[in-house]
């Protein structure tokens, strides 16, 4: 049972280090917008949906051209 | 009945709007414009990228001002330059998605390629950060406000406050979770833990962590205990923060001491509960205000000068009599001023609530708070601008709504009592049981103190306010403060505005006094002329001439070409002429500024105004009495008819007028307007004439509610007005109502949505459950709590399950405040 005393010390530095992970997560600021990065996700796939179908368009314009 | 009216969808913003017949497609200039940008920029994908069906709709601005943002004075509030990089921190309102961010930092991409924009969607704060070189700041304000969205500066700290709180949140749950830890071993059987060695390493840690949880994690409760303390007043922190102190301090000693029990775990999962209701709490009357909060109005703080061909602007505080300045349509007069050039029409109505126009001419002195409907006016000062009317009441605004302070207070009785109580039923146990057994003495006060511990209200409360005021926001009800609900839920009297509050705030037909032998001598039919008066409606440079236009609509008869009994000669207005006049674009109407209208005809002349004006003969009319304002009618100098306008009470004022007085509450009047009509107003509401104030001016508003009140009741304002601003900040509660201007708005502590007083009601009830909810909470904790206290000073309480019993009873409140059941109260439905 000794070796609680090894133990206990280390458990407490490693949650230390998750809660320093977690203090610099909030100030550099990830936590002062959650709602943006899922709709830019969402909107960056629109985007490229978009821009595929424009791409599209205009290659069968070509080819058809021809 | 109204032809040509189409419901359309605005092609910027979704909106669904009225549009009569023409090619219009957007609900407004604001969404106009931004289209055209939008467009212009070859940004049209945004249309397509917008999850939302309904954007907000394009703001208007004051391109003329724009300029003040490169004015050093202005920016370096939210301006920082380092080096050559300037980082603007601004708001823009109207962001609704996504796609808002992305077209604004896309359209910056393409016209300011060097500036950078970082935009949080959630709030609106943004980082904008360009270089001085290459660009200005209002050009970048101007591209951002032309694609329809608003700008101003950030009022600073509320992110960073955000940020601090979290942090603390963090933290306290950190050496809460591990606190309870290393308390396990004691409240399973100890055996296991007999080895001295790990039972006194545990107890010191706990106690190393618990001393983090007070002086970091309950800093804010400590400070605002001190300072509160040093006023000598009571609030709901002191005594929690007295029994964490003292149960820190025991325990604490204890450990130094090695043996005793330690309650370090209570004490952390309170405070930890604390900070995360106080935090969300918090975050729900940001949103709130920030529902509320208006687009910046810089017309309020700054005036347009021209010198020569240049434009400048200038502070209004920096404005000293015999200065010059000019006003367009809409900004208000901000000094007493002399017009030096221009006349036209212009309204008090920030000052007195009532939209009558009036005459300003040359040379005359106008005062501070009129607005010209549509001249522009150029004006020298006679008043330097810290001493102007609007200065004035802005300073006295400041003043009040500071002293009413930020922090939110519990009902100070109920506080006071039972913090009184605790000290004193704990002193008395201690010294009771000191001269027997010191330790047994403190012992037992511990227990009772955590046992009694208000942390039930220090949760509860927020807790029941925090869900009061999500659901207010979901049904339209935006509360502000938390003193506020407490103040409606206790309200005794209330005050209400008159014009554009317990009215329409437009006039109104309500009754038309034909002389019907004049029209048979002339013959003439009703019909007829209420036909020509139809054009009015589209006439809208005069309130009255509307309404009349409306009311001519509205007329179930009018058939175009009824023709006139007798066709002969002697007919006055033939059915050619009439049609002429009706197809005819613009109808010939010219206006006497301040006498009335004339509609021409082909060979008629049809007069609208005051009866000299109307006809020159005289004539004996009719009586009208006090129900409103009259109008003359008259065709060829002849009168034909009286009209007889009046601002119409709310149908829903009524019904609202009873129910308040069956809660037993006391209605009241407080208004700009005269004796006569606000007399008439309370009569017909069943309002007692000696809570009506008239011909108030926005200080004499604040005078009137003094008069009224004595100092237990509580007092609520209903208003919507520029000159309501003072009376909505000095009452207990200030109500803002519908279409209030944004002045109200920000100075009353509620403001409800949507048109006229429909959620009134709501907001009451609403307000007065939530005081019942912390009653039955407050039952409930006490009857607990003296249980508790009892079986603490008789010693039949282990501390361990003191130590327990304190989270039980804030969790069982926890859930008392959150079941909340609100019955249909007749056409009130409940968005939950």
């Amino acid at each position: 049972m000794e070796v609680l005393f090894f133990l206990v010390p280390i458990s407490l530095i490693l949650a230390g280090g998750a809660l320093v992970a977690c203090i610099w997560a909030i100030k550099t600021g990830q936590f002062r917008d959650v709602v943006s990065p899922g709709e830019q996700l969402i909107l960056e796939d629109k985007l490229l949906a978009a821009e595929e179908s424009a791409r599209i368009e205009s290659s069968k314009g070509q080819s058809l051209g021809e | 009945m109204n032809d040509g009216v189409i419901n359309r969808k605005c092609k910027h913003c979704s909106n669904s709007f009225e549009v009569k017949g023409t090619l219009e497609h957007f609900c407004c200039s604001g969404c106009r414009a931004a289209h055209s940008m939008i467009t212009g920029l070859e940004l049209d994908d945004f249309y397509n990228l917008s999850e939302k069906s309904v954007l907000s709709k394009g703001a208007t601005f004051d391109d003329s001002l724009v300029e003040v943002f490169d004015e050093q004075v202005f920016n370096n509030k939210f301006c920082e330059v380092n080096g050559k990089n300037t980082e603007a921190k601004l708001h823009i309102d109207g962001l609704t998605c996504y796609a808002c961010v992305w077209l604004i930092k896309k359209a910056l991409e393409k016209k300011v390629p060097e500036a950078q924009i970082d935009i949080s969607l959630s709030s609106g704060e943004s980082r904008l950060n360009f270089s001085a070189e290459h660009t200005s700041l209002s050009s970048l304000v101007r591209l951002i406000s032309s694609l329809g969205y608003s700008v101003r500066p950030s009022v600073g700290g509320v992110e960073q406050g955000a940020a601090k709180d979290l942090v603390r949140i963090g933290v306290s749950t950190f050496c809460f979770l591990n606190i309870m830890m290393f308390a396990l071993p004691d409240y399973v059987d100890s055996r296991f833990v007999t080895e001295r060695g790990f039972w006194q390493l545990f107890r010191w840690i706990s106690f190393f962590l618990a001393t983090i949880v007070i002086f970091y994690g309950a800093y804010p409760l400590l400070k605002t205990s001190w300072i509160y303390l040093r006023r000598f007043k009571i609030t709901v922190d002191q005594p929690i923060m007295l029994a964490l102190l003292i149960a820190y301090l025991y325990s604490g000693m204890n450990t130094f001491v090695g043996s005793g029990e330690i309650y370090f775990d209570s004490i952390a999962i309170v405070v930890t509960l604390l900070l995360t209701g106080r935090f969300f709490q918090k975050k729900i009357v940001q949103s709130a205000e920030a529902q509320v909060r208006g687009r910046f109005d810089l017309s309020m703080h700054y005036v347009k000068q021209q010198v020569g061909d240049k434009k400048k602007i200038l502070p209004v505080n920096k404005l000293e009599s015999g200065d010059g300045y000019y006003i367009l349509p809409g900004d208000p007069v901000p000094v007493d001023s002399k017009v030096i050039k221009g006349q036209g029409e212009i309204t008090y109505e920030q000052i007195t609530g009532e939209a009558k126009p009036e005459m300003l001419l040359e040379g005359q002195i106008v005062r501070a708070g009129a607005v010209a409907s549509a001249n522009r006016f150029d004006l020298i000062a006679i008043e330097s601008g810290g001493a102007g009317l609007f200065a004035r009441m802005d300073t006295l605004l400041q003043q009040m709504l500071l002293e009413q302070g930020i922090y939110t207070k519990f009902s100070d009785k109920l506080g006071g009592i039972f913090f009184a109580f605790i000290i004193l039923f704990s002193s008395s146990l201690l010294l009771i049981l000191w001269s027997s057994s010191p330790e047994e003495a403190i012992r037992r006060t511990v227990a009772a103190l955590l046992v009694a511990c208000p942390c039930a209200f220090a949760i509860a409360v927020p807790l029941t306010m925090t869900k009061a005021t999500a659901l207010g926001l979901k049904n339209g009800i935006i509360f502000k403060t938390q003193k506020a609900i407490e103040n409606l839920g206790r309200a005794k009297k209330v005050f209400f505005d008159k014009t554009g509050t317990l009215t329409y705030g437009r006039p109104e037909v309500i009754k038309v006094i034909w002389d019907i032998q004049a029209l048979n001598t002339l013959s003439l039919s009703k019909e007829m002329i209420i036909d020509i008066l139809k054009v009015l409606e589209d006439y809208s440079s005069h309130h009255v001439a509307r309404a009349i236009g409306l009311w001519a609509q509205a007329q179930p008869l009018g058939l175009r070409g009824v023709k006139a009994s007798k066709q002969d000669e002697h007919d006055l207005i033939s059915d050619h002429g009439v049609d002429e006049f009706m197809e005819a674009t613009p109808p010939k109407i010219k206006e006497q500024l301040g006498q009335g209208l004339i509609i021409m005809l082909d060979h008629n002349e049809i007069r609208l105004g005051r009866k000299k004006f109307v006809s020159t003969q005289d004539k004996e009319f009719a009586p009208v009495g006090d129900e409103g304002s009259t109008v003359f009618l008259g065709i060829d100098n002849k009168s034909i008819a009286q009209i007889v306008l009046s601002d119409t009470i709310l149908p829903e004022a009524q019904p609202i007028i009873q129910q308040i007085k069956k809660l037993g509450m006391i209605p009241g009047i407080i208004s700009g307007d005269g004796a006569t009509i606000s007399l008439s107003v309370a009569h017909s509401l069943g309002i007692d004439k000696n809570y009506v104030f008239s011909d108030a001016t926005p200080f004499e508003k604040i005078k009137n509610m003094n008069q009224a009140v004595q100092k237990r009741d509580k007092t609520v304002m209903v208003g919507n007005g520029i000159n309501d601003m003072l009376a909505l900040a000095y009452a207990d509660v200030g109500i803002a109502v519908g279409d209030a201007s944004q002045k109200a708005k920000d100075s009353a502590s509620i403001c409800l949505l949507g048109e006229g007083l429909h959620n009134f009601l709501p907001a009451i009830t609403l307000s007065q459950t939530a005081l019942k909810k912390i009653k039955i909470c407050f039952i409930f904790a006490s009857s607990y709590n003296l249980i508790g206290l009892t079986l603490a000073a008789f010693g039949k309480i282990n501390p361990a399950v003191a130590a327990v019993l304190m989270p039980i009873s804030s969790v069982s409140v926890v859930i008392i405040a959150s079941r909340w059941r609100l019955q249909k109260k007749g056409n009130a439905e409940w968005r939950a």
